[in-house]
């Protein structure tokens, strides 16, 4: 039995219907070669990439075209789980993700056919919620990914999830604050 | 996101708990191009 090879993104939750972009066609449904983006099927919670407008449908993706060494195709990952987090310290979740099929090996993550989401941390601050009955909105957000993905879904209640602005101002009142620190919230 | 330089390639097995669906052999949706006679 092969160990499964995991690595590790971050994403945002999206809410709203599933996007797609198709073929804008002419009357009698012939394809005018250019796209646009389109909405269908119910609200729901999905987790999005954070660098292009991929929705996430289920626990187990596929890459739009096959990565090979000399393109830059694939399911993005990372080798180190803090480099995750740090990506985008605004995304409201990170997570682990097995990968499989065609994979390119780089120094520091991998590009990948095919990803199955093992584990989702939500980041309470970055969720769009309401202000009333938060913990109730954390927990349904929560229950929902869990259901759509089928796998643990873990509220991060670290100062880092808390968002990177609570992050800042626990640092502050513990007086460690870096010129590091400033420089990152500089690029929020 | 930044990968660095490629390392290798090479073919990782299916996790054990699933079975992925061919979709090159079924399509999503019909075709919506008509075929010519």
């Amino acid at each position: 039995m092969t160990a499964d090879l995991i690595g590790y993104r971050c994403w945002s939750v999206h809410v709203g219907r599933h996007r797609s972009r198709e073929f804008v066609r002419d009357a009698s449904d012939r394809a005018l070669g250019y796209f646009q983006t389109v909405w269908r099927g119910q609200p729901g919670l999905r987790l999005g990439s954070i660098s292009n407008d991929m929705l996430w449908e289920g626990p187990i993706v596929h890459a739009d075209y096959m990565p090979k060494e000399m393109n830059s195709f694939g399911l993005y990952a990372l080798k180190n789980i803090e480099d995750a987090k740090e990506y985008s310290p605004n995304a409201a979740a990170y997570g682990e993700v097995a990968l499989f099929g065609k994979i390119i090996e780089h120094e520091n993550g991998y590009r990948a056919e095919h990803a199955l989401v093992k584990r989702i941390w939500l980041r309470p601050a970055c969720l769009p919620l309401t202000p009333e009955n938060q913990l109730e909105q954390i927990a349904a957000v929560a229950k929902i990914l869990e259901t759509r993905y089928q796998c643990d879904v873990i509220v991060d209640s670290s100062p880092r999830g808390a968002g990177p602005l609570a992050f800042l101002l626990a640092k502050i009142q513990q007086g460690n604050i870096t010129t590091a620190d400033l420089e990152r919230l500089a690029k929020l | 996101m930044r990968l660095g330089e490629v390392v290798r390639e090479f073919e990782q097995p299916a996790p054990n708990q699933i079975e992925i669906p061919d979709e090159k052999v079924v399509p999503s949706k019909p075709l919506k191009e008509p075929v010519p006679a």
